[in-house]
């Protein structure tokens, strides 16, 4: 297995949590399928306990562009006292916070997994955990300075910011960053191919498994047993505003629920990088069946 | 800009007599002497002794009685002993921003050094003793600290709180830091006060006749955290799991690990633990639940538990 941290990074809403799930599954010697509220990656990046601990002083008495420079040490740090493969999730944008420096600087970490998702999908799943109109969504998902929670400065949040970038930016910022590779794998694939994604995403991490381990990882994730666990009892990651976290864990969603005019909006503000991983065609037109193609250059 | 650092300051502070060539507003006036217990003052860290001091995280470097720590484009500062705090401040950064991170985590560490077990939290007099309020940042301990003013309560210690070997906590600064937006859902005015730093909406509130300038002991502990429920809710907090809540609370466990204090630190939770009865309150992230966990403390002060 891999030494150090791995960042398991995606705009929210993007299949992250799921990823979580399997890779608990995956890791368990368990015959029972995982439970929600014990996955691996239960850590998120800008978590401010966490940062307070490392950094050895308050987050809270430091001004946001002061911890934002702080934080790639933070994490640095913590690549090299890892012991054994460490997994942490993250939601922001891997920026760069000052000429070649970036919020994931490559000694960071071991590995990065990066989940895309359709954003016609991903926007109505944000709306809905965010409590926005999609329409609200949809704009928000363009901003180039969106940032979730946003400091004040007359108050304190549990975590810092994280600075999102538009979609297709945040996109760009792990696929392609300059200094390191990603490992890419598209939400769609998961819930399409996945003995094939996740038979990848071991072996990008040299996590040994058999085929036996796999599929029953596989089966212990489905939508159905976590939804099952959620109506059992609280996810504690679900904010208190979003009335159930796992919805419906479908691909696809989108031709049902988007109107035409939000449909084309998204397309007009992210169809670079939605042709590149063959969410349009050629023509700029949504693809309702998403073919199958794991494997993406950067 | 740092003001002359000949002129030497005296202050009382978490029962140590200091002498200090940084002012320090924050902190209760003292009398002058030629004896003091603690020495604040500027200093050349470089080729400091802890240089060979293992590397504890990013910015720290720690061993037995001493600590070295940097928090970068503002101050660097050294512990040492028990006796001395030494700093040396960044270009240009201002003294407020200075003092907060000397009375923060340089003087957390010196208490530790003194073989103070320190609470990460506030310590609120009540009757016969006193209670200490802890929890991670943003779990409102600043915020219940002033509800608790607001109450009547008078107030030992705002976020470092040292409780010495004969289990009672030791007296701080006579001022509590709150965030304009925890002031303005208690009603308070923050007009005329002075921010912890320039571009932060964070206050220092003087406590005046609020302060408690003595030692009380200990009586019982408040965890308050946060969760995505609606409701608060209150537990009654037993067996190991008091004793893993106890530890997960303590100020500065990287400190601790660096300064070789485990095992003390670790008799002494164990002490706190088996003797004293401990709360954990969750409130809702979202909303205004402030005089719901109020309630849930005073509850707790009033219990059989704190008066057996």
């Amino acid at each position: 297995m891999s030494q150090g941290l791995c960042w398991l990074a995606s705009y929210p809403k993007s299949g992250n949590t799921w990823l979580r799930v399997l890779l608990t599954n995956l890791l368990s010697e368990d015959a029972e399928p995982a439970r929600i509220n014990s996955l691996v990656a239960s850590q998120i990046a800008s978590s401010r306990p966490w940062l307070d601990d490392v950094l050895g002083f308050d987050s809270a008495d430091l001004y946001p562009q002061e911890l934002l420079t702080m934080r790639p040490n933070v994490y640095q740090w913590c690549n090299t006292q890892a012991s054994g493969l460490v997994f942490y999730k993250t939601h922001d944008a891997n920026i760069e916070i000052s000429d070649g420096v970036y919020l994931f600087p490559p000694d960071a970490f071991s590995n990065v997994v990066y989940v895309i998702r359709n954003p016609l999908d991903v926007a109505i799943s944000f709306s809905a955990h965010m409590s926005l109109s999609i329409d609200k969504a949809i704009a928000a998902m363009n901003r180039h300075d969106y940032t979730l929670v946003k400091e004040t400065r007359r108050s304190l949040n549990q975590q810092a910011e994280q600075p999102l970038l538009s979609w297709s930016q945040h996109v760009k910022s792990w696929v392609d960053n300059p200094m390191f590779e990603s490992h890419v794998i598209r939400y769609e694939d998961m819930h399409a191919f996945p003995v094939k994604i996740f038979h990848d995403v071991a072996s990008y991490l040299k996590i040994p498994i058999c085929e036996t381990t796999l599929a029953r990882a596989i089966r212990n994730s489905s939508f159905n047993i976590l939804r099952n666990q959620e109506n059992a009892e609280r996810f504690t990651e679900r904010p208190v505003s979003a009335t159930a976290f796992f919805r419906r864990g479908v691909a696809g969603s989108w031709s049902e629920v988007l109107k035409r005019t939000q449909i084309e909006r998204i397309i007009e503000d992210h169809h670079e990088v939605m042709k590149r991983f063959s969410y349009i065609d050629e023509q700029n037109q949504p693809q309702e069946q998403i073919p199958g193609n794991t494997c993406y250059e950067a | 800009m740092l003001k002359d650092h000949k002129t030497a300051y005296y202050y009382c502070l978490y029962g140590l007599r200091v002498s200090s060539d940084l002012e320090l507003p924050e902190v209760l006036p003292g009398v002058e002497s030629n004896v003091n217990d603690l020495s604040i003052r500027l200093g050349d860290l470089r080729g400091d002794e802890s240089a060979t001091a293992e590397l504890r995280g990013p910015f720290l470097r720690a061993a037995p009685d001493m600590l070295n720590l940097v928090v970068p484009g503002v101050v660097e500062m050294a512990a040492r002993n028990g006796r001395n705090l030494l700093y040396r401040p960044f270009e240009g950064i201002d003294e407020a921003s200075v003092r907060l991170f000397l009375l923060g985590s340089g003087i957390g560490a010196i208490l530790m050094q003194l073989g103070h077990l320190v609470l990460h939290g506030n310590t609120i007099e009540i009757n016969e003793g006193c209670i200490v309020c802890v929890g991670q940042s943003s779990a409102g301990k600043s915020t219940i600290a002033a509800g608790m003013l607001q109450r009547g309560y008078r107030i030992l210690a705002d976020d470092i709180s040292p409780v010495d070997e004969d289990g009672l906590v030791v007296p701080g600064l006579p001022r509590i830091k709150i965030w304009q937006k925890s002031a303005d859902i208690l009603g308070l005015n923050t007009e005329g006060m002075a921010r912890i730093r320039p571009e932060l909406s964070k206050f220092n509130i003087p406590l005046g006749t609020s302060f408690c300038d003595q030692k009380r002991v200990l009586k019982g502990v408040v965890i308050l955290d946060q969760h995505n429920d609606t409701d608060v809710s209150v537990q009654l907090v037993s067996g190991q799991e008091k004793f893993r809540l106890l530890r997960q609370n303590v100020y500065r466990s990287r400190f601790v690990d660096g300064m070789l204090l485990k095992k003390s630190y670790f008799q002494q939770t164990m002490n706190l633990a088996a003797n004293l009865p401990v709360i954990r309150i969750n409130r809702p992230k979202k909303g205004n639940s402030v005089e719901s966990v109020l309630d849930k403390i005073e509850d707790f002060i009033n219990s059989a538990e704190l008066s057996s």
